[in-house]
């Protein structure tokens, strides 16, 4: 125990006295975090809120013209221009500015669409009240909306917005149709109709709500997405500066004089698993403080944690024990300083890849869907996201934590072993 | 205890992965308690393997050794306990001041707070370095961090010191000032295992020598036995240039 003490008064100077390195170890996370929210966060409103050029050239003044403008305006979602350089466009203009990446989207909706639609749907409905079924109802001439879409634009949003623009015209179609009706029906029948049109037309609605665990509603942002996950990438970045404090020790021979002496790897370990633990319970920490106070002073929401401070408290734990024993295994295997950073760096981009931390896992290749569940990041991003999202208790998650603390001791396993044959076979 | 012996040695063997030649091969020997115990050999001789083996660093491929009494494969935690080691490189943190790395060393051999006081302080004292104890080492000059790497092997007064090289690199002064403590710290009983490539220091300071090369001991004793078995009277070094060649070595 007092060779522990004493490797852990050694361990904490070693890491207070590089102030440039415990600079960075505080610093640069919460950097990466707060950039990394701030952009997740742009992009979330460039989606949601009209951050989409988009321009319409409506030469149907008419329902059905008037009705996408419309829609399109009020959805919020685009920021719609109808002029280029202050003059009504042409459709070739539109072509040329959309593919000038101007803007992301053009619409053109060709002249009279309307009174197509109209002279139409008076034919048919006439049809129908004919009584003559011999007669098949005609088919009209195609209306076609032309979309321009920039090809740098998400297939996600080309999809949504054909389908809005589909809704619309079927809207406006429906609308002639009822009001076709009623003109037929007050025509041929003696007891007349009111416009058929009054009837709601939307009888089904829907209603989106975030659900979570005991019955809360949670309203998701990018920060509740967005700090778990780059705090966790963050947190196993200390794989780099850990692994080089343990090869630097064992090149200038501080480490084989501690082993002549009465203390174990093991207590050697153990020493710097305290101190690399408390350095990352202090990111963790600051991390989540500069979440909740810092972030609304750039725009962003804050982090909500109240109520869940415990379990998040677990979850970084287990986490920080995760990527230390990560650490130790990388800092005993490598044999240089270049061997250490390169694999530590690498492999923590790819755990945190195939750990969900950019990608989500479930829009993964079923492949990586399966090997995303091997990832200490994705254990501790599941735990986080269950909390803070989906509000789910210590209890809950607390499987995410075994599984982190076993890997760390896996690791430290490995590390062990491996120091054994090194002793035995060098 | 074996007998009188610190250290005991039978057929000890170590081959390096991927090496076809050993680096220790079957040696034998014995160190008694008390002795100034000189390993020499050019480089790659095996010295440092030796030293490395003794101090529990690196396991026999094979062969016994007992190190106090206690056998290397059985009681390394208690060897670690009786024996201090002087390592060849300046095995210190940098970082530290010259106190603290003390503090941390002793304080991991055991010495309790005012045995480290003390120590320190009589330490730090007789290798003149009591005024730049509370500098961080890494600003100490080569000679100073020689001395403060010594004293950090000595400081809780070991039953066994190894000391791989300890005056390498240093000037006339301070090796001076370590060659006297280190007889001075034998006169209170404590076996010194040394290895130099300074063949008159070593003459100077070892009551008993081996000349080792390719693993080998090829000659050992005091420095009359050596000389006596070889039917001379020249120096050391010419009795080691006799038995180990002049050929370069890597």
């Amino acid at each position: 125990m007092r060779a522990i003490r004493k490797l852990v008064y050694k361990d904490f100077l070693v890491i207070i006295r590089d102030r440039g390195g415990l600079a960075m170890l505080f610093l640069m996370p919460m950097a990466l975090v707060l950039i990394m929210t701030s952009l997740q966060d742009n992009t979330f409103k460039a989606i949601n809120e009209s951050g989409i050029n988009l321009i319409i050239l409506n030469n149907d003044p008419d329902s059905l013209g008037a009705a996408i403008e419309q829609e399109i305006v009020s959805s919020n979602f685009f920021n719609t221009h109808h002029s280029i350089n202050g003059q009504k466009p042409t459709e070739q203009a539109i072509i040329d500015a959309v593919a000038a990446g101007k803007f992301q989207i053009g619409i053109v909706i060709p002249a009279a669409a309307t009174q197509k639609i109209r002279e139409r749907v008076s034919q048919n409905v006439a049809l129908i009240f004919s009584g003559d079924s011999a007669q098949s109802l005609s088919q009209p001439d195609s209306i076609t909306i032309m979309l321009y879409i920039d090809p740098a634009t998400k297939n996600s949003l080309r999809s949504s917005l054909q389908g809005s623009i589909r809704e619309y015209a079927n809207r406006v179609e429906s609308r002639i149709v009822l009001n076709e009706l009623t003109r037929e029906i007050n025509t041929r029948f003696m007891m007349p109709v009111t416009n058929l049109n009054l009837i709601k037309q939307e009888m089904v609605t829907y209603q989106e709500v975030y659900v979570a665990r005991g019955n809360k509603t949670v309203i998701p942002n990018s920060v509740q997405h967005n700090v778990p996950a780059w705090t966790l990438f963050a947190m196993f970045f200390i794989v780099i500066p850990f692994a080089s404090a343990m090869i630097k020790e064992r090149e200038d021979g501080s480490l084989a004089r501690l082993l002549t002496m009465p203390c174990s790897y093991t207590s050697i370990m153990i020493s710097k698993i305290l101190v690399y633990l408390l350095v990352c319970m202090l990111q963790f920490a600051l991390i989540t403080l500069m979440g909740v106070y810092l972030f609304p002073m750039f725009g962003l929401p804050s982090l909500a944690v109240y109520g869940h401070l415990t379990g998040l408290t677990v979850m970084a734990l287990a986490a920080a024990l995760a990527a230390i024993g990560y650490g130790i295994s990388v800092g005993t295997i490598a044999r240089t300083h270049q061997q250490a950073a390169i694999f530590a760096s690498i492999s923590v981009v790819i755990l945190a890849a195939i750990g969900g931390i950019w990608v989500p896992v479930f829009i993964m290749p079923p492949l990586f869907r399966k090997i995303s569940v091997a990832s200490p990041l994705n254990w501790g991003l599941n735990g986080f996201y269950d909390i803070l999202v989906r509000n789910a208790h210590l209890a809950d998650v607390i499987h995410y934590g075994v599984y982190m603390i076993l890997f760390s001791l896996l690791c430290l396993l490995i590390a062990l072993y491996y120091h054994k044959l090194r002793r035995e076979y060098n | 205890m074996n007998g009188n012996n610190a250290i005991h040695i039978k057929d000890l063997t170590k081959y390096y992965r991927g090496n076809q030649e050993p680096a220790v091969d079957k040696v034998s020997m014995d160190v008694s308690d008390g002795q100034i115990f000189g390993l020499l050999g050019p480089n790659g001789a095996g010295k440092t393997t030796m030293i490395r083996i003794l101090c529990g660093l690196l396991a026999p491929t094979g062969g016994t050794v007992t190190v106090g009494g206690y056998a290397l494969d059985k009681d390394i935690h208690k060897i670690r306990r009786i024996i201090g080691v002087v390592p060849q490189e300046i095995a210190l943190y940098p970082t530290l001041t010259a106190d603290e790395n003390l503090v941390v060393y002793g304080g991991i051999c055991g010495l309790k707070k005012y045995e480290l006081k003390e120590g320190i302080n009589r330490w730090l004292s007789v290798f003149g370095l009591e005024k730049s104890r509370h500098q961080q080492v890494g600003r100490f000059s080569g000679g100073m961090k020689r001395r403060l790497n010594l004293i950090a092997g000595l400081l809780h007064n070991p039953q066994i010191l190894f000391l791989d090289e300890p005056t390498v690199g240093v000037d006339v002064q301070s090796k001076n000032v370590i060659i006297e403590n280190l007889m001075e710290i034998n006169k209170f009983g404590t076996t010194i295992v040394y290895t130099s490539h300074y063949l008159e220091e070593a003459e100077n300071l070892c009551s008993h020598l081996a000349i080792i090369d390719q693993g080998r001991i090829i000659a050992r004793g005091t420095m009359n036995d050596i000389r006596k078995a070889h039917n001379t009277e020249a120096r050391l070094e010419d009795i080691f240039l006799e038995l180990t060649g002049k050929d370069l070595r890597d």
